[in-house]
C-alpha cells in the first residue's frame, strides 16, 4: 500500500490535567520524518500519558498536537490511530490467536483478504516473529513474545508515527535484546517517525537520534542522544540519575510482589 | 371472596397472622446460620424482613382499596403504581452501576421501555385482561425481573471495563470506535444477564415451580390454566429482561466513552 507520510509532528504548549492533577505542563516537541526520539524520565514523568495524549486516549487540556499542520483533535479517532500507532507498556493481548490479534485492525480497516496475508507476513518479519506464532494463544506468549505480537499488530496498519511505551520494561536482558532488535528493524524501514519512552539511559543512546528529559510533567532537557545525560549540570543530573536508580529499585519490588 | 375459607387475621394454625408468625421461624434459622458462620448477614436479614414485610403486606392493602375503586380512578392509580415501580427500579440498578457518570439515564429508559413493550403487547394481543388484579401483579413481575437483570448487566458491564482497560484500549488503538472496542464486553454483559433466565425456563417445571403459578394452584385455578398463565409470564420476562439488558447496556456504553473517542475514568469499585 503506499500511504503518504507524516513530515513533522508537532507538539506546542501541551497540557493534560486529570482530577485536577496536572499531568502534562506545557510540553513542546517537533519530531521530524525518519527521526527517532527516545523520551527519558522517571515514573511519574508523564511520558506515557504524553503518548496517550497525542492518540487522543486523553483530550488535551491546553495545547495542540499537530500532525503536518492538522490539528489530531480534529481528526476521527480511528483514522488517526491507524496513522499513529501506540504500543502500550505491557501491552494487552486480544482474545484468541497471534494471528487474530495480527488480523484485527486489518479486517476493521476493510482490507482485502488477500492484502491481510502479505500484511501479516511482512509484520511478523518486522517484529523478528516467525510464523509458527501465528496459531499459538496470544494470552499464552510471555512478556518479551507479546511485547514483539504487539509491534507486529502495530505495524500491520502501517503505521505513518510508532510510540512505544517501554517496549522493553519488565523484561530481561536477552528478551530485551530481541524486542530492541524487532525495534531496530523498524528503523530500518525509515518510512516513519518513532518515539519511544523509556527509563534506560543506554537503551535511549542505542536507539534514539535524539532524547528528551521529562521530569514532573516538563521537559528539562533535550538534546543528542549520546552526549544529552553528561551535558546535564551536575546536580540535575544527580537528581535525574537518583530518580532512575529509585525508580528501577521500584520495579523489582513490583516483579517480587507479583 | 375465595373458595376457601382463609381470615386474614386468624391466630388459629393456617390463619393469616399464625401463618406469619410461624414462618418467621425460617428467618430464625437462616439468621442462626449466618451467626454460626460468621456472615454477618443476620442484621441486613432482619431489616429486609421487617421492610419487605411492611412493603408487601401495605401493598396488599391497597390492591384490597384499590379493587373496589370506580374504573377511571382505579387506572389512574394503576398506572401511576406502575411509574412508582419503574423508578424504584431505576434508582435501585442505578446503583448497582456505579462509576457511570449518570446510571439512572442507563436504567429509566431500559426499564420503561422494557415495561411498556412487553405489557402492551400482551395487554394488546389480548393475552392479558385489562383488569387491575392481573395487570399490576404481572407488572410487578416484569419490572423486578428486568431490574435485576439490569443491575446484573451493568455491573458486569462496569466490572469488565475497569478489568480488560487496556484490552479495550488496544483495540481502539487498532482503529476501532469506541463502542466497537466494548462490543465483546457488552455481549457478556448481557448474556450474563439472562443466562439465570434461561435456565429457570429451561427447568421450569421439573425444579422449579415459581411463586405465581404456586400462588395460582394455591387460590384454585385450573392447573392447566395455571401452566399456561405461567409459562406466558415467563416470556414475558424473559423478553422484558432482554430489551432491558440490551437498552441499559447500549445507553452505558454511549456513557464509558467521551464522543466515542476515549475511555472514561471509572472510580475503583466500593
Amino acid at each position: 500500500m503506499t500511504k503518504g507520510h507524516v513530515h513533522k509532528l508537532e507538539i506546542s504548549d501541551l497540557s493534560l490535567e486529570l482530577d485536577g492533577r496536572t499531568i502534562l505542563d506545557g510540553i513542546s516537541l517537533d519530531i521530524h520524518h525518519g527521526e527517532t526520539v527516545c523520551i527519558l524520565g522517571g515514573s511519574g514523568a508523564g511520558k506515557s500519558m504524553l503518548l496517550r495524549t497525542i492518540v487522543r486516549l486523553h483530550e488535551p487540556t491546553k495545547g495542540r498536537i499537530l500532525l503536518d499542520g492538522e490539528p489530531v483533535t480534529a481528526m476521527d479517532p480511528s483514522t488517526l490511530r491507524r496513522r499513529v500507532s501506540l504500543v502500550q507498556q505491557s501491552p494487552a493481548m486480544l482474545e484468541g490467536t497471534v494471528e487474530d490479534n495480527l488480523r484485527f485492525g486489518l479486517e476493521l480497516a476493510g482490507i482485502e483478504p488477500g492484502v491481510i496475508k502479505e500484511r501479516i507476513d511482512a509484520s511478523l518479519k518486522a517484529a523478528a516473529l516467525d510464523e509458527g506464532f501465528l496459531g499459538r494463544r496470544a494470552e499464552k506468549l510471555s512478556g518479551g513474545e507479546r511485547q514483539r505480537v504487539a509491534i507486529a499488530r502495530a505495524h500491520t496498519l502501517c503505521p505513518e508515527v510508532f510510540l512505544l511505551d517501554e517496549p522493553t520494561a519488565a523484561l530481561d536482558p536477552r528478551r530485551m535484546m530481541e524486542v530492541e532488535r524487532a525495534i531496530k528493524g523498524l528503523k530500518g524501514d525509515a518510512n516513519f517517525m518513532m518515539i519511544i519512552v523509556t527509563h534506560d539511559v543506554e537503551q535511549a543512546r542505542r536507539l534514539g537520534d535524539r532524547t528528551v528529559l521529562m521530569r514532573r510533567g516538563r521537559i528539562i532537557a533535550e538534546g543528542d542522544s549520546g552526549s544529552l545525560i553528561e551535558d546535564l549540570d551536575p546536580e540535575e543530573r544527580a537528581l535525574y540519575m537518583g530518580e532512575l536508580v529509585y525508580m528501577e529499585h521500584e520495579h523489582k519490588e513490583g516483579d517480587l510482589n507479583e | 371472596m375465595s373458595e376457601f375459607d382463609f381470615d386474614p387475621w386468624s391466630l388459629e394454625p393456617y390463619g393469616g397472622l399464625w401463618i406469619l408468625l410461624m414462618s418467621v421461624v425460617l428467618m430464625v434459622i437462616a439468621a442462626a446460620l449466618s451467626r454460626m458462620r460468621s456472615l454477618g448477614l443476620e442484621k441486613d436479614m432482619a431489616i429486609a424482613s421487617i421492610r419487605g414485610g411492611i412493603q408487601i403486606m401495605a401493598m396488599g392493602f391497597l390492591l384490597y382499596a384499590l379493587f373496589g375503586l370506580g374504573d377511571l380512578l382505579l387506572w389512574t392509580v394503576v398506572i401511576a403504581f406502575i411509574a412508582v415501580m419503574v423508578v424504584v427500579g431505576t434508582y435501585t440498578s442505578a446503583r448497582r452501576a456505579k462509576g457511570l457518570p449518570d446510571p439512572t439515564r442507563a436504567t429509566f429508559p431500559a426499564l420503561g421501555l422494557a415495561t411498556v413493550v412487553t405489557l402492551g403487547t400482551m395487554l394488546g394481543l389480548q393475552v392479558l385482561p385489562l383488569r387491575a388484579e392481573f395487570v399490576i401483579p404481572i407488572a410487578g413481575m416484569v419490572v423486578g425481573n428486568s431490574m435485576n437483570a439490569t443491575s446484573l448487566s451493568l455491573n458486569r458491564l462496569l466490572a469488565e471495563t475497569r478489568g480488560f482497560r487496556s484490552r479495550i484500549e488496544a483495540r481502539m488503538l487498532l482503529g476501532a470506535d469506541a463502542e466497537t472496542s466494548l462490543k465483546p464486553h457488552v455481549r457478556s454483559a448481557v448474556r450474563s444477564s439472562l443466562i439465570p433466565t434461561i435456565d429457570t425456563l429451561k427447568t421450569l417445571g421439573i425444579v422449579f415451580i415459581p411463586g405465581g403459578m404456586t400462588g395460582m394452584l394455591m387460590g384454585g385455578v385450573d392447573p392447566i390454566w395455571a401452566a399456561q398463565y405461567q409459562l406466558v409470564i415467563f416470556f414475558m420476562i424473559f423478553c422484558s429482561g432482554t430489551i432491558a439488558t440490551v437498552v441499559a447496556t447500549a445507553l452505558a456504553t454511549k456513557q464509558l466513552t467521551k464522543d466515542g473517542v476515549t475511555l472514561v475514568d471509572l472510580p475503583d469499585e466500593e
